[in-house]
């Protein structure tokens, strides 16, 4: 047999089915994905993900850095939610070191971590809208996001890739200015998620393409280890806010929610129902801000500026904590937080030195991309976009 | 809260032919932790499956002690939604080229791609794995990059280079051939690369500071 006689049986598995990659440079793969999906005329005989194009040893390089500059590192992870990456490493740093954190760094914490899920799914919205048909979507999206962004710039410095939590704390106080904005922000964003939801919910293609599609059953998820809204979607109230302790959830009052049927418009309700539930709890967050220290005292944080003047044990600690970076207690821990894609898992060991020894990501994305094989056989080739966009997976969330 | 202690004392009375200090208690500040043999995690896994309610497998990860026996860590984080509870099994494997253990897609699917990943990274196998391939590094990558004994930044970049600017043999830029140059050979062969920043076996208790290695020039380098 000659090679191109090889190469076409490659592609051509049989007579009826044929092998068609979609990706890595697709507009609708989120970035660079690729499928290798076998089809029967308009209908996915099998999907195999092909992943790895976005390698970039996030993990290899964190150990080579000390434990504040990790924060710089680890962001870059999922980097649509960046301060969910850095919330879980700080997690893990503050148990191995048995630091506790302020209540208003936790609660600033936790009113970032909700701005960041809402600019998290309104590219859920503006990507998934614009794959399926519904254009205006992604510049209505966009243009909500670009004013959370906008408010991020405002309080960290930058737009994404903070590095404004750091073990400890976060890095720069709120100023009073910032309430004001996050006060209009809040205004803004409740009037139009309600536009959204009516643009989308009542929108015949938009119903049509996703009601039915992509069904996942409960099980299939749960045994699969999938996390997040799309194991929601499937009737499973989990979500590690309400159980688990990493930010004092329990002080506020939201509901989660569920689906029912585990397909793609279920999966798209559960995430335009938590928009309105992370606005609940960004107006909690403001309105009941504590104040005090925004980071903790210790060896892990940097001096108060005030003090290098005066003390030279402040000097000494400062010098040491930027030369030699701290030092963190032997041990290993593992931090699960809800990110808007499901749990985002932060596995660090430490053997006592300046560096983590290893620093293992649990991307969600990673885990719930394991959805599409299983679910998209049977269905047709433009419904595994959908399937695709209802995942929301990022790419550098499952290559890191 | 079931300790680690009592998953210990359980899965002691249920595979009573395991050796009595198979099943080991480690001490974790985040959650109850048991070190198995590795020949018996299927068997662990599909106990705390089914008795526990350990429904999901959430990650599977490796860390790799060099210096230390048994060198390789497999650590199986399990989730348990009903008793929102959490448990760690710890597989450790000996300093080999290739350790083995058996998979765990036997009990949980969702470990298929977390496997591979593990095998991608640190060479670990995992017996009974219906795919176990590459699956973030390419295909013919040698090497396991988070090994510590792998260097960072151990890959040549690959460029192009103009035989007209070799050495100190400048030509002006119009005097130069007009297209291409020569491409520089890709090299394979990590063993050869002294970029390491690995500094020595861990936890010796006295810090080291990493940057302060004079950075050799590779054979690379020279070779450019």
């Amino acid at each position: 047999m000659t090679q191109i006689e090889q190469e076409i049986r490659d592609v051509w598995v049989d007579d009826e089915t044929m092998r068609v990659n979609l990706g890595p440079q697709h507009p609708s793969t989120h970035g660079v994905l690729r499928l290798r999906v076998e089809l029967d005329g308009e209908v996915v005989r099998s999907v195999e993900p092909i992943i790895g194009y976005l390698h970039t040893g996030i993990e290899k390089q964190a150990e080579t850095l000390n434990w504040i500059q990790c924060v710089t590192d680890v962001t870059r992870a999922d980097y649509l939610s960046n301060f969910f990456n850095e919330l879980a490493y700080c997690t893990a740093v503050e148990q191995l070191a048995g630091v506790e954190v302020p209540p208003r760094a936790q609660w600033i914490r936790t009113m970032l971590c909700e701005f960041n899920r809402i600019s998290s799914h309104l590219v859920y919205l503006a990507t998934g809208g614009l794959e399926l048909g519904a254009m205006s979507m992604a510049t209505y999206a966009f243009r909500e996001r670009e004013q959370i962004l906008d408010l991020y710039q405002a309080i960290t410095g930058v737009r994404m890739n903070h590095a404004y939590f750091r073990p400890g704390g976060v890095a720069l106080d709120l100023r009073p200015d910032h309430e004001v904005m996050i006060r209009d922000l809040i205004k803004v964003l409740g009037s139009r998620f309600v536009e959204y939801e009516e643009f989308l919910a009542t929108n015949p293609i938009w119903v049509r393409r996703n009601k039915n599609v992509g069904v996942l059953k409960a099980p299939d998820a749960i045994n699969l280890g999938v996390t997040g809204p799309i194991l929601r979607a499937c009737g499973v109230p989990h979500d590690l806010r309400k159980v688990s302790d990493y930010l004092p959830y329990d002080q506020f009052d939201f509901d989660i929610p569920i689906g029912e049927n585990g397909d793609c418009y279920d999966r798209f309700l559960v995430r335009m129902r938590e928009l309105f539930e992370s606005l609940k709890i960004i107006t909690q967050a403001i309105d009941g801000m504590p104040s005090g220290d925004f980071r903790a005292s210790g060896k892990l944080v940097p001096p108060p500026r005030n003090r290098l003047p005066v003390s030279m044990e402040a000097v000494i600690h400062h010098f040491k904590l930027y030369t030699d970076g701290p030092h963190v207690p032997a041990g290993e821990v593992y931090v699960a937080v809800e990110s808007p894609r499901g749990e985002l898992g932060y596995f660090v060991a430490s053997d006592g030195r300046g560096r983590p020894w290893r620093c293992h990501i649990r991307g969600p994305s990673f885990t719930n991309l394991q959805v599409a094989p299983l679910v998209a056989p049977g269905y047709l080739l433009a419904d595994l976009i959908a399937i695709l966009a209802s995942i929301d997976p990022v790419m550098g969330d499952v290559d890191r | 809260m079931t300790t680690a202690a009592e998953y210990s004392a359980r899965l002691r009375e249920r595979f009573p032919e395991l050796a009595p200090d198979a099943i080991e208690v480690i001490d974790a500040i985040d959650m109850p932790t048991i070190g198995v043999p590795g020949a018996d995690i299927q068997n662990v896994l599909r106990f705390l499956h089914d008795e526990h309610d350990f429904t999901m497998l959430v990650d599977v990860s490796a860390c790799d002690w060099i210096g230390r026996e048994p060198r390789y860590h497999v650590n199986y984080h399990l989730y348990s939604l009903d008793n929102n509870a959490r448990v760690r099994v710890k597989v450790r494997l000996p300093d080999e080229p290739e350790p083995h253990v058996p998979t765990a897609t036997t009990v949980y699917i969702g470990a298929n791609w977390h496997e591979r990943e593990v095998f991608d990274f640190f060479g670990i196998v995992f017996d009974g794995h219906p795919d176990l391939r590459r699956i973030l590094m390419p295909d013919e990558w040698i090497g396991h990059p988070l090994r510590k004994d792998y260097p960072v930044g151990g890959v040549p970049v690959e460029y192009r280079i103009d035989p007209a600017y070799v050495g100190d043999n400048v030509v002006p830029r119009d005097a130069r051939p007009a297209a291409g140059g020569v491409p520089v050979r890709l090299r394979r062969d990590r063993g050869r690369l002294s970029h390491m920043t690995w500094t020595g076996p861990p936890a010796s208790g006295v810090p080291v500071h990493h940057g302060s290695e004079a950075e050799e020039i590779s054979e690379e380098g020279k070779d450019a």
